[in-house]
């Protein structure tokens, strides 16, 4: 489990946007497990009963940080993960109180960017969000141009 | 209009700065101003600051709950799908303009189109369904 655990060391993303605190089950090339804990960010996630949407597909994008990072290599000093694509289904709302968990698995992988498959559910195992995510990894390059 | 005056969010949670239009031809018009100084930029990164995607999603989110709550009781409306498709980077320094148009599919379906600019270039496109909360239970009951 502590092997599993240091796969957060991948995670460039940390507090107070960091919705990933603990990777629970990583199989290679095949799936990674993860949950969130929103309780100690909550003040500054709005303060309401539900946990926004976002943060929800955030947290899974994190994951496919991570899962890009062991199935490829990873990140390296200049170099940052971005976002390409969001589809998500939202099936339910999370309570900004209650842990969330994360599956994901990856769909297709190239070189520098993949496309995953996942969902959130909470921890009475309620189908929160599906989500299709494709996640690049970009040179940060220089804004002095 | 200051959107902190208009949501029901407490600040950080705030993701858009000001309103500019509700209701004009071009849509509902909001703008967020980026700042190295941005509670969640501690976190993305710590060495170095771009402005998450995500919130770019959540910007769009709270210009379309704006325009909810100015015409109706927003909190009936809940969101089933977002389509998002990030196309630039966003760094400190940039003034995002988020311009939202709704296509109201029928009394309880709406879709709303909504992207965001800086300057010329559009960073951030998005679709988010909206479904009146109820409206299904009701349908169903009446079959």
């Amino acid at each position: 489990m502590d092997n599993v655990q240091r796969l957060l060391e991948l995670l460039p993303q940390q507090y107070p946007f960091r919705f990933v605190d603990k990777v629970t089950l990583y199989e290679q090339g095949s799936l990674m497990q993860a949950t969130f804990n929103p309780v100690p960010l909550q003040p500054y996630l709005g303060r309401g009963d539900s946990l926004p949407v976002t943060v929800l597909i955030e947290g899974l994008a994190q994951v496919a940080v991570m899962l890009t990072q062991l199935e490829t290599r990873p990140l390296v000093p200049g170099e940052m993960p971005l976002l390409g694509k969001v589809q998500a289904t939202i099936s339910d709302e999370a309570a900004s109180d209650q842990p969330i968990c994360y599956e994901l698995a990856p769909e297709r992988i190239w070189q520098r960017q993949a496309v995953f498959s996942g969902h959130v559910r909470s921890v009475d195992d309620r189908l929160l969000l599906s989500a299709t995510l494709a996640v690049a990894i970009a040179d940060k390059g220089s804004d002095s141009s | 209009m200051r959107a902190e005056h208009i949501l029901p969010y407490a600040k950080p949670w705030v993701m858009i700065d000001q309103i500019r239009e509700l209701d004009c031809t071009e849509g509902t018009v909001s703008m967020k101003l980026i700042s190295s100084s941005d509670f969640f930029l501690q976190g993305h990164f710590p060495a170095y600051s771009v402005y998450p995607g995500m919130l770019l999603v959540e910007g769009i989110r709270q210009t379309i709950n704006c325009k909810l709550q100015h015409e109706t009781d927003a909190s009936k409306w809940k969101e089933h799908t977002i389509h998002s498709r990030f196309l630039q980077p966003v760094l400190p320094g940039d003034s995002v303009k988020y311009i939202v148009q709704r296509n109201q599919v029928d009394e309880h379906d709406a879709v709303f189109h909504g992207a965001g600019w800086v300057d010329e270039h559009k960073v951030i496109q998005v679709m988010i369904a909206y479904r009146k909360e109820g409206e299904e239970n009701e349908a169903n009951s009446r079959h």
